[in-house]
């Protein structure tokens, strides 16, 4: 299913931890790709396996305990082809920070307290672009005034303690962005934020987006987010896809009983009035843990339509129609 | 009918002493803030961090001191009571907290962590702690068995459950709960807010509850009010807030305005003249920069703090 115009390819990746005896499959086999100036949003509750899919692609993650054990991703930049997992520290470190760029959730504990802000934007630059102390300042403060941050040259020598949440996510942006990376992976950049303030950065984003034409890998927990950025959406649960489609196909069309009562748990703002004895539609249980994955479907275990079959075998990612995609053997009956 | 809460003129004012011989300044986290909760309501509190929502949440629990204004609880003027008085009235007003992994004790087994609140306020003999706590846990969908456990051994979801045990275990008829579901996953954030809803109705709780996601305020609340920079800006019954905003930063919380709302909450040390949310507000005019809203009817029951009677008439 490999696109051949893809920027990123993650094909079969298996991310394992282990500790003493045990070893938890936190990403079991997860595959996508991504083009130039697409977003791809990967929703999942915590234990979904996301954020080390995530880290997994940007090879952050402490080995050991964590070990990569399948299969490839490629990385198809600027006409040659990489695969992320086979590369050198030293070559990966080419591409961090200039070719794929990160964004977290905390910018408080991403941004060193005792850098001033231009420092740390003009640090990345300097290190990957070898541009000159003055030069490296001076972009900076474009790339402030990009992210609109009112004020750019008296702020950036202000350190971060003194800037909002929301402020100093414009500079997490600011200081991702500078290299002009071909993908740009956001761990949930918006969680830690008011929701006013959410909504400027997701705009934000989006249009820094389109103006550099970047890939995006938008990591989160939160489906009101994935109906503002992604123009595609996969669903993780227990460490595998589940259902992957176009944002309208999940949030409108959702086939898999997971993303269907996923959708259906969150309170939503309606206009009608309130039925002071409606229940939410709750999915019993809890997400199981990554060292003790349950046979067949992981979902199985709280899922309504289950049955023996299910826990038989592994489903395998059925195609439904186009680009959506659903992990369930019951999908039909959904 | 009375109120069973009632909070008359609130002020929360702390004092910030850059250095030892400097003049404090004054951060007015709350300002004002007048608010009934009857037996049996609950009344949500939103607005964004900043606003005051925790503050006057703790105020009312006496968790902090009001510097001005008055709280009954159930006729009583609480608001200078000393320590030792709140301690037999916390018996009828609980907490529930928004993160069950710091506000659980981690060294004590579940059975004590209950069995306190009994033990504090003198309740029952110490065997029939062991049932009451039982009983307890059982309402919050918890096994008889998690009495021997400790906190680090249950999720999340499962812990906010213990949370909320203890909060009831002494037969609370008023609850504060900030936050409650926001550390938790969505799917299991719906079971526990079901819970809460059974809990509030079988037990007839009055609830103020706090959230920061509209869309778990609306479902669980009867009545609304929003909070900007320690204010009131607008009161209404959850259904008519969310259709018919009057307020321009109600609306925009809700999305309901074209156009985003740009920049943030100003700080609450040097809050804007007049109307406190006007530097923002797409419908500011020269008035709202010297005249203080006041909290006006619109219709019965509805609420709101802006001279801008012209614009979101619905």
């Amino acid at each position: 299913m490999s696109d051949p115009a893809a920027l990123i390819t993650v094909d079969d990746l298996r991310t394992i931890f282990r500790t003493g005896e045990e070893v938890a499959r936190a990403v079991d086999g997860v595959s996508f790709s991504l083009r130039a100036g697409e977003t791809l949003a990967l929703v999942g509750e915590s234990g979904s396996g996301k954020s080390v899919t995530a880290l997994s692609i940007m090879r952050l993650l402490p080995m050991p305990p964590a070990q990569i054990v399948g299969r490839r991703i490629v990385f198809a930049d600027r006409g040659t082809e990489q695969d992320l997992l086979t590369l050198t520290e030293r070559q990966m470190r080419r591409i961090r920070g200039r070719r794929i760029a990160m964004v977290f959730q905390e910018p408080m504990s991403s941004l060193n307290p005792l850098l001033t802000i231009g420092e740390q934007i003009a640090e990345g630059l300097r290190l990957h672009l070898g541009l000159s102390r003055a030069a490296a300042a001076e972009r900076a403060c474009e790339l402030l005034a990009r992210v609109n941050i009112p004020d750019p040259v008296r702020r950036s020598g202000e350190y971060p303690h003194r800037l909002s949440g929301g402020m100093r996510q414009r500079v997490m942006i600011a200081a991702a962005l500078g290299c002009n990376p071909a993908l740009l992976i956001a761990d949930e950049p918006t969680t830690a934020l008011d929701v006013t303030i959410q909504g400027q950065i997701l705009e934000l984003l989006r249009s820094l987006q389109q103006e550099l034409c970047m890939a995006m890998l938008f990591v989160t927990h939160d489906l009101g987010v994935v109906s503002e950025v992604a123009d595609r959406v996969a669903v993780m649960y227990a460490g595998r896809i589940v259902e992957t489609g176009s944002r309208a196909e999940i949030l409108s069309a959702p086939r898999h009983p997971y993303t269907k009562a996923l959708l259906g748990s969150v309170p939503r703002r309606r206009s009608a009035r309130r039925d002071p004895a409606a229940r939410l539609p709750a999915i019993p249980g809890q997400v199981p843990s990554a060292a003790q994955l349950p046979p067949g479907c992981t979902f199985a275990p709280r899922c309504g339509l289950a049955i023996p079959a299910c826990t038989a075998a592994r489903p395998a990612l059925q195609p439904i129609a186009g680009a959506h995609a659903v992990r369930c053997i019951r999908w039909r009956e959904t | 009918m009375t109120a069973l809460v009632d909070i008359a003129g609130l002020d929360v004012t702390f004092p910030l002493r850059r250095s030892l011989f400097a003049r404090p300044r004054l951060l007015r986290a709350v300002a004002g803030v007048d608010l009934a909760i009857g037996r049996g309501e609950v009344v949500g509190l939103v607005g964004e961090s900043g606003s005051g929502k925790t503050t006057l949440a703790r105020a009312v629990m006496r968790l902090v001191e009001p510097t001005a204004g008055q709280i009954r609880f159930d006729g009583i003027d609480i608001t200078h009571r000393d320590r030792a008085a709140m301690r037999a009235l916390r018996r009828r007003m609980q907490m529930i907290f928004q993160d069950p992994y710091s506000s659980l004790n981690p060294r004590l087994r579940v059975r004590d962590i209950i069995g306190e609140a009994y033990a504090i306020h003198g309740i029952g003999t110490p065997r029939d702690r062991r049932e009451r706590a039982e009983a307890m846990l059982a309402r919050v969908g918890l096994p008889a068995d998690a009495l021997d456990r400790f906190p680090h051994e249950f999720s999340g979801g499962q812990r906010q459950r213990i949370g909320i045990a203890r909060a009831l275990a002494t037969g609370a008829e008023f609850v504060v709960a900030d936050e409650p579901v926001s550390a938790l996953d969505v799917s299991v954030q719906a079971q526990v807010l079901n819970l809460l809803q059974d809990l509030q109705q079988s037990l007839g709780l009055a609830m103020l509850f706090i959230a920061h996601d509209l869309g778990v305020v609306q479902h669980i609340s009867d009545r609304i009010v929003v909070l900007y920079l320690g204010r009131v800006m607008e009161v209404a019954p959850s259904d008519v807030l969310y259709t018919q905003p009057r307020h321009p930063y109600t609306a925009a919380l809700l999305g309901a305005t074209p156009a985003r709302l740009r920049g943030e909450i100003p700080s609450p040390l040097s809050p804007p003249s007049g109307c406190v949310f006007r530097t923002r507000c797409p419908y500011a005019i020269a008035p709202c920069a010297s005249v203080v809203p006041r909290l006006i009817e619109v219709t019965p029951g509805h609420a709101k703090a802006c001279i801008r009677d012209d614009v979101l008439r619905g």
